[in-house]
């Protein structure tokens, strides 16, 4: 293995082990066609694209906010994108599934609270309560 | 659609191509401006491929080095004609209003 390919499979690490498994001899042989001929370390701005490149799929591998609620919510109809499937059977196959969605339900639930109290209920009728104080004032007097 | 996005389906509409060789073809689109490197061209390929706007075709093994190659579906084919004209339009709009018109 040369100097080159070890340095770019150090930082192919940054990417999620399964496209590791699945393309990581594809990247890294385009990482190096990349590289100026002579060279002996990988440019800087190389070594920056893989290294986000790899953070970004991870990112990607999971779901976002809103797809993530409704997959703990269980909403009818809801689908996760296909990216996000591997993601989704190693949640459902891994121990402490039980854990995690109380655990999402409860933020789910202080979270609308949050909303509710400091948004919604200070906005004039018809959004706010009318006849009640915001809890803010409430704390405040 | 971003500008990258558009120049790989560009590169992959007359041939398919493997990574390094989109590389190149992006660059030369772009005269030179755009040099994409592995991380954003992968996570470009990703979307494309999730999409089914492109498809991988085959591998192959070169010196040692694992190629694999990249075609553009129907469905690509048709995603980048029309971004194709949009942009065209935009362009004649605006070199139409800045008196480019012959330019």
């Amino acid at each position: 293995m040369t100097s080159l390919e070890r340095q770019s499979r150090l930082l192919l690490r940054a990417w999620p082990p399964p496209d590791r498994l699945e393309r990581g001899d594809e990247i890294l042989a385009t990482t190096l066609d990349l590289v100026p001929p002579g060279r002996r370390r990988l440019p800087l701005a190389l070594a920056a694209s893989l290294v986000f490149g790899g953070l970004r799929a991870r990112v990607r591998a999971r779901p976002g906010i809103r797809d993530l609620h409704s997959y703990a919510m269980g909403y009818e109809g809801c689908q996760l994108p296909t990216r996000c499937h591997r993601w989704m059977l190693n949640d459902l196959l891994s121990g402490g599934w039980c854990r995690r969605m109380v655990t999402r339900w409860v933020a789910a639930g202080l979270t609308y609270t949050l909303i509710g109290m400091i948004i919604v209920q200070p906005l004039p009728p018809p959004f706010g309560m009318p006849g009640y104080r915001s809890t803010f004032a409430v704390l405040r007097s | 659609m971003r500008e990258p996005t558009f120049l790989i389906l560009v590169a992959l509409a007359d041939a398919e191509r493997h990574g390094y060789g989109i590389i190149l073809e992006v660059e030369t689109l772009s005269g030179g401006r755009l040099k994409l490197g592995p991380g954003s061209l992968y996570g470009a390929l990703d979307r494309l491929n999730e999409q089914k706007l492109i498809r991988s075709t085959r591998s192959e093994v070169v010196n040692g080095r694992l190629r694999r190659y990249y075609a553009i579906t129907d469905a690509g084919l048709s995603a980048v004609r029309k971004e194709a004209a949009r942009r065209a339009d935009v362009l004649r709009a605006a070199k139409s209003r800045l008196g480019l018109a012959h330019a």
